[in-house]
Parts: structure tokens; sequence; C-alpha cells
């Protein structure tokens, strides 16, 4: 269950994600004409979005757990001891999350061109438990999480991709674990 | 500003006249102290008489290589070489423009036909002038490009007239072939300096060379740098390290109710 981003899409939806920020690189003046000059640089771009799209998905969301007033509080109320771990079932619930991607361009010196493109990883969870310890989410399992990606460009939203139905496992490790927000 | 330029050679040329030792203060004291119609008009104050007054002088009939000196004084002279049936012998000014008495202001343009005299015939038809017509179409029409023979009467037209001009009133001696006629004054070496160019047009269209250059260059370099092999900046030419960065923002959290819905315990 340690699938990224990348290995949860499939390559028609990768096709439409690469359009689409190609498209919004394109619309940069100063890196179209800088990438001009780079030979290869369509595979450039291609290639750092695979890069960045390389990350666990639900380390991404759990930060809507991490800031979550209602687990905080369920957490202080439980009084635990130092060591002792909490599991909390919630229930079922979204999270979305804004991912801003911008190019990166190292020459020595680093010059980013921020796309105008916005990328929205949304969760629908169901079920899920989330393991509590010493004030940090060490793991979360025994569920089911509806994921998909969509891409927005003002506000307006241009694709979404489905990245998959999953039914989570008993025991999903964070790695790191996220302390709760405090 | 061709005019104002050719206005600025004349006052130049004036100068030097005015710096020449036999010249008096002003070209006018000049034409004063000489009698008018008594100079000879191939003599040179007849010349420097109308270059004051800024007219052409009256040429025709002249021998040029008596000429050419005081002309290169006051004017741009521009000889033409031209064959004549009549008897007009060698070297000897045929015609002129502009026209005698016409205004032409120093450092003017005076183009003069030189008569190359006329061919003899010898037995085989070949002319004997051909080699001195080939030699003044292809090269400047001078005195060497008009060689003296002896056989061809050089008139004696130029009667002295006043004793200050018969020095130079006299025609100069035979020159050797090959020699220019002597340099008048230090003014007058941009027009034998010119020599090479008397058989190109008058008329030179310098503005459109200009411009045809500067065309030129300008395509030049803009296919130049069309050529030009882009580099890649930074790092003398290694590759840049593009990277896609996704800045997560703020997470939202959307749950109808509460958020925890039981409590599992602590395991």
């Amino acid at each position: 269950m340690n699938e990224t981003i990348n290995d949860l899409l499939t390559p028609e939806a990768r096709q439409r994600l690469e359009a689409q920020v190609t498209r919004a690189a394109d619309k940069d003046r100063a890196l179209r004409r800088f990438l001009n000059g780079v030979p290869l640089a369509k595979g450039l771009i291609r290639a750092a979005l695979d890069t960045a799209l390389r990350r666990d998905p639900f380390a991404l969301l759990a930060e809507g757990w991490r800031t979550s007033k209602d687990i905080r509080t369920f957490y202080q109320g439980e009084g635990a001891q130092l060591g002792e771990p909490v599991v909390v079932k919630l229930a079922a619930h979204d999270i979305e999350r804004d991912l801003t991607p911008e190019v990166v361009i190292d020459v020595g010196a680093e010059r980013r061109f921020p796309l105008r493109l916005a990328l929205t990883l949304c969760g629908e969870f169901e079920g899920v438990e989330l393991s509590i310890l010493d004030g940090d989410m060490i793991a979360f399992g025994s569920g089911r999480c509806h994921l998909s990606l969509k891409l927005r460009v003002a506000g307006r939203t241009l694709e979404s991709l489905t990245l998959g139905k999953l039914t989570l496992p008993y025991e999903h490790r964070l790695t790191p674990a996220l302390p709760l927000y405090s | 500003m061709q005019v104002g330029f050719r206005q600025a050679l004349g006052l130049i040329l004036c100068m030097g006249v005015l710096t020449d030792g036999s010249a008096l203060a002003s070209p006018r004291t000049t034409v004063a102290q000489v009698p008018a119609g008594k100079t000879d008009p191939c003599s040179p104050p007849a010349i420097r008489r109308a270059a004051a007054q800024q007219t052409a002088p009256a040429l025709t009939g002249c021998r040029y290589e008596a000429v050419a000196a005081p002309l290169a004084r006051f004017f741009m002279t521009l000889p033409v070489a031209r064959k004549t049936e009549d008897e007009a012998p060698i070297g000897t000014i045929i015609g002129q423009n502009p026209q005698a008495g016409q205004p032409l202001k120093p450092g003017g343009r005076l183009v003069l036909s030189v008569s190359t005299g006329r061919a003899p015939k010898v037995e085989d038809g070949t002319p004997v002038g051909s080699t001195a017509e080939t030699s003044v179409s292809a090269g400047s029409v001078s005195s060497q490009s008009v060689p003296e023979r002896s056989d061809t009467p050089i008139p004696q037209a130029e009667p002295p007239a006043t004793p200050s001009s018969q020095a130079s009133v006299v025609s100069p001696p035979a020159l050797p072939a090959g020699k220019m006629p002597p340099a008048p004054i230090e003014n007058a070496a941009p027009t034998q300096e010119m020599a090479p160019f008397r058989d190109m047009p008058t008329h030179i269209p310098w503005l459109w060379i200009v411009a045809v250059v500067a065309l030129v260059l300008v395509a030049g370099l803009a296919v130049a740098s069309a050529r030009k092999p882009r580099r890649i900046r930074g790092r003398g030419g290694l590759a840049p390290n593009v990277s896609l960065r996704l800045t997560p923002g703020a997470a939202r959290l959307k749950v109808r109710g509460s958020l925890v819905s039981g409590r599992k315990g602590r395991s």
C-alpha cells in the first residue's frame, strides 16, 4: 500500500495530465523562451511531473486529519499516557488538498515559474480508523477511500482524474508520523 | 548638402589661390587687374577670371595639356576622349559642358571633350591611332593618353596677351609618355587622384550604394543570429536541472456532523 500518485494514475489520465501541465507551461512566456533553448524540453517537463507525483497521497491528505479540531479534542479528552496509542474511528468525510505546481529551473541560480494550474487531490474516506501515539498520527486503515485528482484553472475544474477506489489495509503507517495540530 | 559641399570645396580652392604667391588678396582684385578682352581664353588668368565670375571658361580649341593645370586649381575637370573626323589635332579640346559663359561654381564639374586626332590610314587598313584610342578608352584621358605625334601639327593658338600671363600661356613642353602635367597646388591633388575614375559615370549613386551595403550587412547579421546555435544558459552549456515542484496548500476537510464517529479505544 505504498503507492504514489504516479502509480495510481492510469496511462490515459497521465497523458491528459501531462498535456495540461505542458499547456500551462507554454502559457508562461519566459518559461517558454527558456525551454525552447533546451533540447527535449517537453521530456524534461514530463520527467519532472513524474518525479513530482511520486508522493504518498495519504500523507498529503492526512494534513486534514492533523488539523482537525475534532480529532484533537477527542485525543485530549482521552488523556492517554505516554506510549499508549489511541485509535479513533472517523465518520465518512472528504479531504481536499491543493497542490500548486511550479517549474523550477536550476542553472546555478534557481528560478521558479509558477504555473497557472492547480492540482487538487481529493479523498473520500469511509470507515477509517486513525491511530495516535503521543500526539502523533502514526497509522490509519480499515476503510475505503476514493482518490481523485482534479485539474483547476482559475477556480474552474478542467479535468477530474480518478486515481482509484481503494480498500485500505488494516494499518497504513504514516512515515514520518504527523503530529496533531495544537 | 551636396551643394554646400561644393561651395565649401570652391571656397577651399579659392583659399588655395589666395595663398599662392602670385595671386592677390582676392579674386576680384585679380580680375580687376587683368584687362578684360585682352587675355587669351586658354591662359590661366582667363580661367581664373572665369572662376572668379563663377562661369565656365571658354576652352574650345585650347590644348588640354596647357589648361589642365590651371583648370585643376578651380574646377573638377572630367576629360572625355573623342575621335573627330575634322582637322582638330590631337589633344585639342573640341567641346565642353557647361558651355563657355554658363554658370559654374568653383570646384564644379567641367566635362571636356578632347580630340584624339584623326587616325591616319596605313596600307593594311589598321589605323595607327587605335592604340591611342584603346589606351584612352581603358584609362584616363590626360597627356599620357594623348601622346604627342610629330606629324600632328600643334597649334600655337595662344599668343601672349599680357606680360604677366606670357610665361604661363606658353604651352608646356611635351611631356614624356607616362607623365602627368605638373600638379598645380595641393588643393588640386584630389582631382588628380580621381584620374583613374574619370571614365566612370559622372553620377555615382552613393546613397544607393550605401543603402545596399547597409541592407546586406543587416541581412547578414540577421542570418547569423538566426543560425547562431542556441546555447543553454548557465554552467557553461550544461543542461539545466528542470523540476516540477508541487507546493501543497491547506487541506480542506468536509464532514457531515462530527468527524469522530466512535471511540475505538486504546490498543
